[in-house]
């Protein structure tokens, strides 16, 4: 597929060989970031989220068996030349995890832990190296950060370890940064401040960002471009104010509505999705939403249904036989 | 709180009445941790008390020391006019049947070692059929949160997180409680599940006629399912009163803030925190938010702010609230 994309994801699939079986985690998700953009990743758990993002960044077990392909500016991810792959992990691509407590060394102070990409990638000299990491953690917008080189991780709060593993994945001026689940972890109070932090660092770096997240009000105002996954697969990638414009995708629309949000009034009845998410032990062979969907036909259970662009927008597609919004109308009155 | 006094409880009848609430742990080194000082708050029959605020301010705490686990530092819970801080070991526990539980991870709330009808039916065989509570309304309850009684001798790794969480409820309502404490019940389900408990809960609310603590830092769902909300900040009560009042209207800088917190949330972001949350090993003198609040001045550091009547049924406590009170007659 031919474009003008940083990282192109094209039909992925990945499956795991556990002793129970085949897990069938990801399967036929394309996807695409442009430089500069903030694309959106949304899914529970067990959509298959972090499992696509792990497999660009190399870190699924052996166990994992990937088909299909990835290409981040001309490179194809799966098949790294030799002696690539240091610059291509922690250069090119950086990612930040859920838990900023688990991403530290907790007994290395964190100057050490933020010196010790850079002095490895870019060869710098301790003093150097030392003086970038204070620029980076003022970029990050901690404050005192003479001081917070010489402390510990558990010295610092959630936020702010946070903010140290931001600085570390942005030492080496990645392209790309993928955050997963950057505040789940984290207050409410806490996640604004970090989302508005990466939102800015995205811009003043020029840099691409991929956001991984299981709230849809946290990618809202924040990306350019929506993917929504359900049980392995893509539902519905469209720009974000068409997500919520002109939803087209029947899980979209019922994940939107059994959200009670501040506008709702109180005591409302919500609106539930009926069911669990899937079992991914089984190869796919239906739609993974339709025991769930209220719009389910036969014709769901029986066949994978293809992905297609709304009416309205070539940007805007969606996998469903039954799609709702506009690309729910005939062909003729568009 | 982010303040002191009881202007804020209500006259007549209360069926939770927590007057002057302080739990505090042995800290490191001879430190005192003030999880809970000066917690004041009425529940009445058939209401729902939403209590929110972020990780450490106490919400957690001051739920499980109504229950007295652990007994409070100093306080007095009135439950049905029985002080429960003041029962001996016995009649607490005869008590607590008629509150009870439930938490934030289902999964680990079940023993995986029994059937989840051992596990349901464990408080009957304690207790003795309490009321009318046979085998055949233990089945009945099973069905009415959602689970099929023919799966009763599963245990609970056979269960999805969303059907562990019916089955918690199920053994929490198995007493016939009229009191239900929800810590969290939804923050570690999938979203596509939250609905279908919050839902749950509501039907059997009304069902069981239960009155529920409900903690959540999801202010949303708070404001779905409450009929009052508490505010805490570091121990404290920082506003209270009826959700609407609060939500549509909040006086409080802390409550404010946590709002704009919410994602698309149309207060100005001007009013989002700055800094960090305080140690409660050593909280700030007078009014303990002054650290972080951008309308904080001399007072606020010295003097702790007393509750103010805001609206018919809402209360501040601020030495400079932020919004323009409701005439009062």
């Amino acid at each position: 597929m031919m474009s003008d994309n940083l990282l192109e994801v094209d039909n992925l699939g990945v499956t795991f060989n556990t002793p129970e079986g085949k897990v069938y985690a990801v399967s036929g998700v394309s996807l695409g970031v442009s430089k500069g953009e903030a694309l959106g990743i949304v899914g529970e758990s067990g959509s298959g989220k972090s499992v696509t993002m792990k497999s660009i960044m190399g870190l699924l077990p052996r166990t994992a068996e990937i088909t299909g392909s990835a290409v981040f500016d001309g490179l194809d991810v799966f098949d790294l030349p030799k002696g690539r792959r240091k610059h291509f992990y922690g250069v090119d691509i950086a990612m930040v995890f859920q838990n900023p407590m688990t991403s530290l060394n907790p007994v290395k102070r964190i100057d050490a832990q933020l010196t010790e990409g850079m002095r490895y990638h870019d060869g710098l000299s301790h003093s150097a190296a030392k003086e970038h990491a204070l620029e980076l953690l003022d970029l990050v917008r901690i404050p005192d950060p003479v001081k917070r080189l010489r402390q510990y991780p558990h010295e610092l709060s959630g936020g702010m370890r946070q903010r140290v593993v931001i600085a570390m994945a942005l030492a080496n001026e990645p392209a790309l940064l993928i955050a997963d689940e950057p505040t789940t972890a984290l207050d409410v109070t806490v996640q604004r401040d970090i989302l508005d932090l990466l939102d800015d660092l995205r811009r003043e770096l020029d840099m691409a960002l991929i956001l991984i997240t299981h709230d849809l009000g946290v990618v809202r105002d924040r990306t350019d471009t929506i993917a929504v996954m359900y049980g392995g697969r893509l539902m519905e990638t469209a720009p974000t104010a068409a997500v919520f414009a002109d939803t087209a995708h029947p899980y979209t629309q019922a994940l939107q509505r059994s959200i009670p949000d501040m506008s709702t009034p109180r005591g409302t009845q919500l609106d539930p999705i009926p069911g669990s998410p899937p079992d991914l032990a089984f190869a796919p062979t239906a739609c993974p939403f339709a025991p769930r969907c209220t719009y389910a036909t036969d014709e769901c259970a029986s066949a994978i249904p293809p992905f297609k662009s709304t009416p309205s927008s070539a940007d805007h597609s969606y996998a469903c036989f039954h799609p709702c919004g506009s690309a729910a109308e005939p062909a003729a009155s568009v | 709180m982010v303040g002191i006094g009881n202007a804020m409880l209500r006259e007549g009848e209360a069926l939770i009445h927590v007057e002057d609430l302080v739990v505090e742990f042995p800290g490191p080194r001879g430190a005192v941790l003030h999880a809970v000082s000066d917690v004041s708050f009425d529940v009445r029959a058939g209401e729902t008390l939403g209590i929110v605020g972020e990780s450490g301010c106490g919400k957690s705490t001051t739920a499980k020391a109504v229950i007295q686990m652990p007994r409070p530092t100093s306080g007095q819970v009135l439950y049905r006019d029985s002080d429960l801080t003041k029962l001996d070991k016995d009649a607490l526990r005869a008590t607590r049947t008629d509150l009870q539980m439930i938490f934030q991870d289902p999964i680990s709330a079940l023993n995986p070692r029994r059937s989840i009808w051992d596990i349901i039916r464990e408080g009957v065989e304690i207790w003795g059929t309490h009321g009318e509570w046979g085998d055949a309304r233990i089945l009945e309850l099973i069905e009415s949160v959602g689970i099929d009684p023919q799966y009763k001798d599963r245990k609970p790794f056979q269960f999805s997180g969303g059907q562990c969480q019916r089955i918690s409820i199920a053994r929490a309502l198995a007493l016939d409680p009229h009191v239900l404490i929800c810590d969290e019940p939804v923050s570690a389900l999938d979203v596509s599940v939250q609905a279908q408990i919050l839902n749950l809960l509501d039907d059997l609310k009304k069902q069981h006629d239960l009155t529920m603590l409900f903690i959540s830092h999801d202010l949303a769902v708070v404001r779905n399912v409450s009929d009052r909300v508490m505010v805490m900040y570091l121990g404290r009560v920082a506003e209270v009163g009826d959700a609407d009042s609060i939500f549509d209207n909040p006086a409080h800088p802390y409550t404010q803030a946590l709002l704009a917190a919410v994602p698309g949330s149309d207060i100005a972001a001007d009013a989002s925190l700055s800094g960090e949350l305080p140690s409660p090993l050593d909280p700030p003198a007078g009014c303990r938010f002054n650290t972080r609040c951008p309308h904080a001045s001399d007072i606020c550091r010295t003097t702790v702010p007393e509750f103010e009547q805001f609206g018919p049924d809402h209360w501040v406590a601020c030495h400079h609230p932020q919004a323009t009170p409701v005439e009062l007659d």
